[in-house]
């Protein structure tokens, strides 16, 4: 796979096939942030469209010493704000999650079952959370971000990502520690597997 | 420090969208998009340097015709300075009238 240092100058001097490798170079990993950001099909596609041709719009102004990747994420998280804002993404209440932690089975012999519905009520905790600490969190855990990056990306400073992530955690941690003592087992093997 | 939680949500995430992969037809969006502001943006760019090449052509000739007439002549006189405006206007009218006068 070309380096984006090899990529941008070919770019920005018109080479539509190295646009077309930067593409595929990014598009899972980009297409993955806007799906867990959004978690709408349709709109992760066309956030992804759109991050794509608003980066081939701004390309001139790219510095060719650096990676892309951070410069991406930010377009793509800058119109995922936008997007989230003009649909007013639903939350899923505190309430709800805590329902879903109470109904996991205790005794279940299923524990494939069981992981599952752990997997889930994760997934519904992280839903739960505001969109900037889902955005946080996305970068953070799913991307491998670094606090710095992140900062990058959202255009704030490192201090206040910090900030966001500790909150974030502190959510996540209240929400999923109310009850997951029924499923620490599965915890645990989800943990070492 | 990362505890059991980080390793859980960070799993949870990443298995979530282990597989999500985007359809063929957004890359072939993208491409059509791009390749519509590339034929844009090279026609933009064509005109601009046909009338920069223009302005240039006007400048040259402004300098030329300047530096023709404000040259002080060898011969001096009503009929030298005529010449000069005739030559740097490019038209003989001028010039026959002053043959004539």
């Amino acid at each position: 796979m070309l380096d984006d240092t090899d990529l941008v100058p070919r770019i920005q001097s018109g080479d539509l096939a190295a646009f077309e490798t930067l593409y595929h170079k990014y598009k899972n990993e980009l297409y993955r942030t806007a799906l867990a950001i959004a978690r709408d099909q349709g709109a992760a596609e066309e956030l992804l469209q759109d991050c794509f041709l608003r980066a081939y719009d701004h390309m001139d102004s790219v510095d060719t010493c650096s990676s892309l990747r951070p410069w991406l994420h930010r377009i793509i998280v800058n119109l995922s704000y936008n997007w989230s804002a003009k649909k007013r993404l639903p939350l899923v209440s505190i309430e709800e999650v805590f329902d879903r932690l109470l109904s996991l089975p205790r005794s279940s012999p299923e524990r494939a079952f069981e992981r599952h519905e752990l997997m889930q009520v994760l997934d519904e905790a992280i839903r739960s959370l505001s969109m900037a600490q889902r955005v946080v969190v996305v970068l953070f855990y799913m991307q491998g971000f670094s606090l710095v990056e992140i900062a990058y990306v959202l255009d704030c400073r490192v201090g206040t990502v910090k900030s966001r992530l500790h909150n974030a955690r502190k959510a996540l941690k209240r929400k999923l520690s109310a009850d997951l003592t029924t499923s620490r087992e599965v915890a645990y093997e989800l943990l070492s597997s | 420090m990362r505890d059991e939680l980080d390793v859980l949500v960070e799993r949870a995430l990443r298995n979530w969208a282990a597989d999500a992969t985007p359809p063929d037809r957004v890359r072939s969006n993208i491409m059509l998009g791009v390749r519509e502001r590339s034929r844009r943006g090279s026609s933009k760019s064509g005109w601009v340097r046909h009338w920069w090449t223009e302005a240039l052509a006007w400048g040259v000739d402004l300098l030329v015709s300047a530096r023709m007439i404000l040259t002080p002549s060898l011969n001096g006189g009503e009929n030298g300075w005529t010449r000069r405006l005739v030559m740097a206007g490019q038209s003989s009218a001028l010039y026959y009238l002053s043959i004539q006068h």
